[in-house]
């Protein structure tokens, strides 16, 4: 298993963990929960049903709408419940906290700037921020350095990253160890592939190329592997 | 491509680890076929919970940044065509004639430029899929056709629909140490639209939210790109 350092949640007072609904809900609605800006929000952030986030009517889709007609409050919150998954993201594939933030605020700026054009009828407010995040990292990544010397760097074994600044509440904890044990449940081939495809950038048809795999293989591997992943995270009851 | 090569596509789809035109394949699956889109939805989920679980927080003073930047950032008006629904737009009833007479045009004007028995399968398979792209976009009402040489070799296409524009290149001569840069031209400022990668020769691009009035330019720059144009265009497909 991982070694995750002990430190203990920065903030003190954050709210304890809604259930098992955070397994669907994520992070960002714990931060969403957790930023204390929520009450000034109005009613229409409590209360909506556990697990909608992944649903077009999720808290963070409906703020996102509101953004959409110029509400800068309603960005500010999902800045704050969103922010932190963005440079995430950003800091694994470009692997440079400057480049990272740099990267951040342009996707910040983006989403607020395209905000009119999510459709929560295809996808979550995450996962749209994730693709746009993880397309402009590939951009800068090809932009700052040449791609081939990373190959090496992003390794299968490499998907795990201690626990830092994020202010860890029980239930982020909770929700990161069940994504590691669950990539930990997937061939070393499934990972290898999801993992150097994401975080490094590729397409399948790099990683085939870089794996000295057919493309129906390193297809199947990925879709395999994710849908492995998917199963297992459905699963997971973590304390 | 068949469905079945289309579907083991969802999860290189789900980390967006695919190409333009494999991304419009996997999206029309999604969108004709619901046990296609299940899929899609959940394996995309689960890449978000990736993601999450990747959470760091950005540099304290990035969100006064992004903050201000968003007060004088303009946002996209909500375009015409865009809906929130989940009804597909009617638009995509695709007629059959339409198709042919476009990809017969297409195919005399540059998608094969020296026989399609000298190709390569792969080769072959790319020119037939960025035929069928570009046939269908043509299909849509009101699309339009443009086409130009791009000076140094090859061909260009555009294609405007409703508020996307589909880029054809073609023939395009390999490049070392410089990159292909694509410009979104509007009142005479040029915008960049990203770095781009041929393959043998042979890209297709799709760009969302391009303004009516906008030209497309594609310029040669230092590997990576530039912020600025720093040559004269190759080619310029303008309304």
């Amino acid at each position: 298993m991982p070694e995750f350092s002990p430190e203990t949640p920065a903030g003190g007072e954050r709210r304890a963990a809604a259930g098992r609904a955070r397994a669907r809900v994520g992070p960002a609605c714990g931060a969403l929960r957790d930023t204390g800006t929520v009450s000034n929000q109005g009613p229409g952030l409590r209360g909506t049903t556990p697990g909608a986030t992944t649903g077009s009517r999720d808290q963070l889709g409906v703020l996102m709408q509101r953004a959409a007609a110029g509400d800068q409050d309603a960005f500010a919150t999902i800045y704050d419940a969103t922010a932190p998954v963005v440079h995430g993201v950003a800091r694994r594939v470009l692997r440079d906290p400057d480049l990272a933030a740099e990267v951040t605020q342009e996707v910040m700026l983006e989403a607020w700037r395209t905000a009119s054009r999510f459709d929560g009828a295809r996808g979550s407010v995450m996962a749209w921020l994730t693709t746009m995040t993880r397309r402009r990292a590939v951009d800068r990544v090809r932009s700052e350095q040449s791609h081939r010397d990373r190959d090496e760097r992003v390794a299968a074994g490499d998907f795990r990253r201690p626990f830092d600044e994020v202010a860890e509440t029980a239930e982020r904890r909770a929700e990161v160890l069940d994504v590691h044990r669950c990539l930990d449940s997937l061939t070393d081939l499934q990972r290898d592939a999801v993992v150097t495809a994401f975080y490094g950038g590729q397409t399948y048809r790099e990683v085939a190329q870089s794996r000295g795999a057919s493309l129906p293989t390193v297809k199947s591997r990925i879709r395999d592997g994710l849908n492995r992943l998917r199963r297992c995270l459905d699963g997971m009851q973590s304390p | 491509m068949t469905d079945d090569d289309v579907r083991d596509l969802l999860g290189a789809w789900a980390l967006d680890a695919v190409d333009d035109v494999e991304r419009k394949a996997v999206e029309r699956l999604i969108r004709d076929d619901p046990e296609a889109a299940a899929e899609a939805r959940a394996l995309r989920d689960t890449v978000t919970r990736l993601a999450v679980s990747d959470a760091a927080a950005p540099p304290a003073a990035l969100r006064a940044q992004v903050l201000a930047a968003v007060e004088s950032t303009r946002q996209l008006e909500p375009s015409a065509g865009h809906t929130h629904g989940s009804e597909s737009p009617p638009a995509r009833r695709r007629s059959k004639t339409l198709r042919l007479l476009a990809a017969a045009a297409i195919l005399i004007g540059i998608a094969v430029p020296s026989g399609i028995a000298v190709l390569q399968a792969q080769r072959a398979e790319q020119a037939e899929q960025q035929v069928e792209l570009l046939a269908e976009a043509l299909s849509e009402p009101g699309a339009t056709l443009v086409r130009a040489d791009v000076s140094g070799g090859g061909k260009a296409a555009m294609v405007t629909g409703g508020d996307t524009v589909l880029l054809a290149l073609s023939g395009l001569p390999e490049l070392s140490g410089q990159d292909y840069q694509l410009w979104v031209i509007q009142d005479d400022v040029p915008v960049s639209a990203g770095v781009l990668h041929p393959k043998d020769g042979l890209l297709t691009r799709e760009l969302t939210d391009v303004p009516a009035t906008a030209a497309l330019a594609l310029t040669i720059e230092p590997t990576g790109g530039s912020t600025q144009p720093t040559t004269d265009p190759l080619v310029v497909l303008g309304p």
